[in-house]
């Protein structure tokens, strides 16, 4: 009979974990709240992207010689084909420790900088030439635009962080309309000293 | 009896019947060896993957908990993905079944989060739900090494299996069934969120990737996106209705038909491997013990029916008597499994070391930094150069109408007298832009020429015109410009009009 009620008991659990997963999906609301909703919520392939994007890691030598940091100089691992692991990393959890990696475990030349890069292009652009050539009249011209993401020093303390490409791309669309940026800067309240100084002050003053 | 008593009745039957746990035996067999194409070749670089002297990308860090779990050194890590393998396959082949199937699911879903760039997935987070569930269950009580070591019952009835399968209660094998259908479900709701998924835009552009596997059906079927809407809806619709129709009835033999052949179609069009086959798994817990037993009926006709199959029975017949029975071999097994896991987690870290990932002990010293050519250095290092024109646009295609605002019936010669589409499909993000079109004859001429303003969020901006009596029969170009500048060409063919002397 406790065998029967633990049993219930788990049954019950579960399908309402499975439910309030599906429920946090269908009404959005608190789906990245907790890492473990990445196991209730089946969101998949959601964010896709109109451009295919790789991303380099490289540093500044002392000579001025870039040097590549990721993929390192060793085997590369490529875990879904034949593009290896650094590309896949999107939130750019990784490439530091990539970086960092790298610069520990290889002979090289002093350091002085890390840079983190994205490589993107269009996606039209990985058709095959024959595909192309059935749907385009024109050559394939491909160029991929370098976006520089972030910048390190050797040690991995971060100087400089700009969202990526495609988020510059979006909000350049919005800042094209030259009204909307007139109506941005027009009627904005100023702040002989803002709250934000007036309490850092006040804890200054503290100190 | 009441309605809510017989409800009440009817839903502890479906989650407490004792039935023989064939469905999840097959799921307990196969999920490991699915799994193993994805952690072998994780295998030798797992001290990069999942150890501090690699480079994690902990899951937790993208829901704002920075590295919630803790990491060990490169040794441990080996220790502990050589006990994963091996679990993996004690799993599968039904040895200490239950403790493997937990060993595999905190393993598993340790090594997933701590790798969210090249590990974790959703069939990962998949696979820790069915290991969950394997372990929940009597998976292990059939078709395994625990059953061949068990105290089993001998049938007496020489038309009924030598022993007597063990039965358990049917709920593991619901939750397996109710999870997969929340699943589909949650990824039906995915789609809807997703508008840009019934334009067949985004299906376009999955297809169109080089993330994963090769998938040159895909590429294929970049190229027809009405297909791509047609598909999508189904494929919605499909994912919804699973959770209502894949239980027992004749629904059954079309949904999950459908499920084999729609993950086959994503391994084919969009490259996807391992999820497809972790779906199947799944699909095994549908099975249950009068499909077995139809099954079972079926391959002993076959087995009658030819001889080759009757000697490799026979001889699978000897083998099973040479094993014979052996419970008093089942606790010094179970010794063996405890004492199995230490020693295979020091050869684990043995071979890991000797594998020299970072090659770092490899006699010519430690590897040297590869230098980038300075071209290529200062190229990537300029600062980024303004988006052109033609990479604000997909292709230009021209027809006769549109289905789903798409063109149909995708054309390059046209009669006189016939209206034309020509739909430039944007890329986005795009800016506010003017699309113009401009008809040119073979002598360059302008001969009609059509302006539409596309706003940034659309995908798409149709120009429409006439083919009229004075674009005499022969080629044409259609440019087409955005604030003066040439963005794409497409040649084209004018025909004379149907019933002229000409049109003959």
């Amino acid at each position: 009979m406790m065998k029967r009620w633990f049993s219930s008991a788990l049954i019950g659990v579960y399908l309402t974990a499975l439910s309030a997963g599906l429920v946090s999906q269908t009404m959005n609301f608190g789906s990245a709240s907790h890492p473990i909703m990445y196991f209730f919520v089946w969101d998949m392939f959601c964010g896709w992207s109109s451009h295919e994007i790789r991303y380099h890691v490289i540093g500044e030598g002392e000579s001025g010689t870039y040097y590549e940091l990721a993929p390192g100089p060793w085997k590369q691992f490529m875990p879904y084909g034949d593009i290896p692991r650094s590309h896949y990393d999107v939130l750019g959890n990784a490439h530091r420790k990539m970086a960092l990696v790298a610069l520990a475990r290889t002979e090289h030349e002093p350091i002085h900088r890390v840079v983190i890069l994205e490589e993107v292009w269009p996606k039209k652009y990985n058709m095959s030439d024959r595909s192309w050539a059935n749907r385009f009249d024109e050559p394939k011209d491909r160029i991929s635009y370098f976006w520089q993401r972030s910048e390190m020093t050797e040690d991995g303390r971060v100087i400089s962080v700009v969202p990526d490409y495609l988020s510059y791309l979006q909000t350049k669309t919005v800042a094209d309309n030259p009204r909307l940026i007139q109506d941005l800067n027009r009627g904005r309240d100023h702040y002989v000293i803002s709250p934000y100084q007036r309490y850092t002050s006040d804890e200054m003053s503290n100190d | 009896m009441s309605d809510l008593e017989n409800a009440i009745r009817r839903v502890q039957k479906f989650f407490f019947d004792e039935e023989v746990p064939f469905g999840l035996a097959l799921c307990r067999i196969c999920l490991p060896l699915v799994l193993m194409g994805m952690v072998l070749p994780r295998w030798s670089v797992c001290r990069e993957l999942y150890s501090a002297d690699g480079a994690t990308g902990q899951l937790s860090v993208g829901f704002g908990y920075i590295d919630m779990l803790p990491e060990f050194s490169g040794t441990v890590v080996a220790a502990l993905y050589a006990v994963l393998m091996f679990a993996m396959v004690t799993l599968s082949i039904g040895f200490c079944s239950r403790i493997s199937a937990l060993i595999v699911c905190v393993l598993m879903t340790y090594f997933s989060m701590l790798d969210c760039v090249s590990t974790m997935t959703k069939y990962t987070a998949i696979v820790t739900h069915l290991t969950f569930i394997l372990f929940l269950s009597e998976a292990g009580s059939i078709w395994s090494v625990d059953a061949w070591l068990a105290n089993r019952k001998r049938n007496i009835d020489p038309t009924q299996p030598r022993f007597t399968y063990p039965k358990s209660a049917a709920w593991p094998r619901r939750l397996m069934q109710f999870f997969i259908a929340a699943v589909y479900f949650g990824a039906g709701i995915t789609k809807i969120h997703t508008p840009s998924f019934f334009t067949g835009d985004q299906l376009q552009y999955w297809m169109l990737t080089n993330l994963n596997y090769q998938h040159r059906l895909g590429e294929l079927l970049s190229g027809y996106p009405i297909l791509l809407v047609a598909f999508g809806y189904i494929v919605v619709v499909w994912e919804l209705a699973f959770v209502f129709c894949s239980w027992k009835s004749s629904w059954r033999f079309i949904m999950l038909p459908v499920g084999v052949l729609f993950h086959f179609m994503t391994t084919l069009t969009l490259g996807l491997l391992m999820f497809p086959m972790v779906c199947y798994c799944t699909y095994m817990s549908f099975i249950d013990e009068e499909d077995i037993q139809k099954f079972s009926a079926w391959v002993r006709r076959q087995i009658r029916h030819f001889s080759g199959l009757k000697f490799a029975y026979s001889k699978l017949i000897e083998f099973r008597d040479f094993l014979g029975d052996r419970p008093q071999w089942q606790t010094p097994a179970r010794l063996a499994f405890a004492v199995a896991i230490p020693v295979v987690a020091m050869a684990g870290i043995q071979i890991e070391y000797q594998m020299d990932n970072y090659g770092e002990r490899r006699p010519e010293g430690r590897h040297q930094l590869v230098a980038i050519e300075p071209e290529r250095a200062r190229m990537m290092l300029a600062p980024v150069q303004p988006q052109r024109d033609i990479d604000k646009f997909f292709a230009v295609d021209m027809g006769t109408f549109l289905a789903s605002d798409i063109v149909a019936n995708r054309r390059t010669s046209f009669r006189q007298g016939e209206r034309v589409i020509a739909q430039c499909s944007l890329t986005p993000p795009h800016e506010d832009m003017v699309v113009e079109c401009k008809i040119r004859d073979s002598e360059n001429r302008i001969v009609e020429k059509r302006l539409e303003i596309a706003t940034r969020e659309m995908l798409r901006v149709n120009l429409r015109f006439q083919i009229t009596d004075e674009m005499r029969p022969g080629e044409y170009y259609m440019n087409i410009e955005t604030a003066g500048r040439h963005v794409l060409k497409k040649k084209f063919t004018v025909l004379p009009k149907y019933g002229t002397v000409a049109s003959r």
